[in-house]
């Protein structure tokens, strides 16, 4: 057997559920002193499935207490034997299962436990995205007032906006404890923003219109642009003084780190 | 190799950030997970900054995979050596094995039949990955499980072959030792004077725990005295090699890793001044 065949049935026994896969790999290993090759084998066998059922539920203790640990090893199973890891750091890996409970039943009709499990995934890439210079206020004091309203921002990569399944922010907050889904939480919904500041991890709720705001300051609409949608949506009489404060609090949040005229 | 002897080292884990930057710990240097760090900002690279700026580091992988039939993984190489450039380690080091083939990555150091196709292939490897570093690399002996019937020798000559085809050095594992020849039934000082002292630049030594039928490098319990015993044997032999303490889980109070680092100093430099 050449080398690459023999890594290639290693691979395979080690992936494989197929009862007839692992004995025919058997055969080319020693008998072991004390134990069965069966159960020496077990190491590598069980330390994969084991060793990444570890990972993600480090990654979401929340997820696993909403879903009770029977259902959180069900999803776990099968993103495991669906979506072997194609990564070589495990945080990326374990990124992947918001997408998978998305794409694959019965997961993809659980919003809730779907948007819990993207609240965590938020936070995980919030910790570690790149590090990148913010703004404070005073770079808006250097730019001539006439040409605030033509400003477009830009965001610090950790800065994350999602639309997520109400009262997704306090099943985090309580650890998911005392739980129940009802068709409130499954209806509304509720924006939060995640960020890192001084290299924590940061996250708040935000109304409709701040979301909207957010949204279109992400895509890198003109200031005066995103005043004029959110007069429009929100009928507010005081828009330039509600915009200010926005302003303001994205900046004293480190959000932004570049203005761009 | 040019590899200096930098005294004792150990393993920098996030769950000890405080204690080493708040205090002033009597370490000689410190050895990072290098994809832990691999990562494109925040926290992690912040404390190892920090840390960085008071002690000397060294790079230890687990996701190389030079023993995988892939082709080197460029793009990791690529933040390999952006790291390295970052931080400046004394030396980066990974394993003899390989994590998956055809992409997948199984998260696990896996085993290898030490036969001459399986050299000529990883040889080729190291040189490929030592080129794009543009410095040598330290392979350590990994802990297994099973071995094979195809094997035309054992561990401790193929790395001695590996040294000599391709001018890279060893980080000898201590523990690793032990359990493999728990588990296959060798003697674990015989593999020691097998090596040649030249080519042995690190140690590491850490707990593992024993299932009575095989055991399993966890690196959640203090080191044994078997593996004292052996690490002591280890530096009269290897007297140039810095060794290292590992812990990756169940971790005790620093208080307590630091008294097991202790512990390995004084064994490590009696042994040196006996040898």
């Amino acid at each position: 057997m050449s080398y690459a065949d023999f890594l290639s049935k290693m691979q395979q026994a080690i992936l494989s559920d197929d009862e007839k896969i692992k004995p025919i790999f058997l055969q080319s290993i020693n008998e072991p002193p004390l134990h069965s090759k069966n159960d020496a084998f077990g190491v590598y066998y069980n330390g994969y499935r084991r060793r990444l059922a570890e990972f993600l539920s480090n990654d979401y203790p929340v997820l696993r207490n909403i879903l009770g640990d029977e259902s959180f090893g069900h999803v776990v199973e099968n993103y495991i034997n669906i979506c072997p890891s194609k990564n070589y750091n495990a945080r990326w890996y374990s990124s992947g299962l918001v997408d998978f409970m998305r794409n694959h039943a019965p997961w993809r009709e659980e919003r809730v436990a779907i948007d819990v499990a993207q609240f965590e995934k938020c936070l995980a890439d919030s910790f570690d995205a790149k590090d990148v210079e913010c703004l404070n206020i005073s770079a808006l004091q250097q730019i001539d007032p006439h040409q605030w309203p033509e400003l477009r921002f830009r965001f610090h990569p950790s800065v994350f906006l999602h639309k997520l399944a109400a009262e997704t922010t306090t099943i985090y907050e309580t650890h998911g404890e005392n739980f129940l889904e009802n068709t409130t939480i499954i209806t509304n919904s509720e924006g939060v923003i995640f960020w890192r500041k001084n290299n924590k991890c940061l996250y708040r709720k935000v109304n409709d219109i701040e979301y909207l705001s957010l949204m279109e300051a992400f895509s890198e609409m003109k200031f005066k642009d995103i005043c004029s949608m959110v007069s429009y949506q929100q009928n507010c009489n005081d828009i330039e003084g509600f915009m200010s404060s926005l302003l303001v609090q994205w900046f004293n949040d480190s959000l932004i780190t570049e203005v761009v005229i | 190799m040019g590899f200096p002897y930098i005294g004792c080292g150990l393993g920098l884990r996030p769950t000890y950030y405080s204690d080493i930057l708040n205090n002033s710990v009597d370490v000689d240097w410190f050895e990072i997970i290098s994809e832990n760090y691999m990562v494109p900002g925040g926290n992690p690279l912040a404390m190892l900054e920090r840390v960085r700026e008071k002690y000397p580091l060294v790079m230890h992988g687990v996701s190389l995979s030079i023993a995988s039939t892939d082709p080197v993984n460029l793009d990791y190489l690529e933040e390999l050596k952006s790291l390295a450039n970052r931080i400046e380690p004394m030396w980066i080091s990974d394993h003899l094995a390989w994590t998956g083939i055809e992409g997948v990555n199984l998260h696990d150091l896996l085993p290898i039949p030490y036969t001459q196709e399986a050299l000529h292939h990883i040889a080729e490897k190291i040189r490929i990955v030592q080129d794009y570093l543009e410095r040598p690399i330290l392979i350590e002996n990994p802990s297994t499980y099973i071995s094979f019937k195809e094997s035309e020798m054992d561990e401790a000559d193929f790395l001695n072959e590996i040294c000599e085809q391709e001018n890279c050095s060893l980080l000898l594992d201590i523990n690793n030792i032990y359990v493999s020849a728990f588990n296959h039934n060798f003697d674990a000082v015989t593999y020691l004077n097998k090596i040649q002292p030249a080519n042995v630049v690190q140690m590491h030594i850490a707990g593992h725990t024993n299932y009575g039928t095989h055991i399993i490098d966890t690196h959640d319990q203090s080191v044994c005295d078997d593996v004292w015993a052996l690490m002591e044997i280890a530096s009269k032999r290897f007297p140039n090699a810095s060794p290292m303490l590992e812990r990756d889980d169940n971790f005790p109070p620093f208080i307590e890793i630091k008294s097991e680092f202790d512990k390995m100093r004084k064994t490590h430099l009696s042994a040196r001044d006996r040898k």
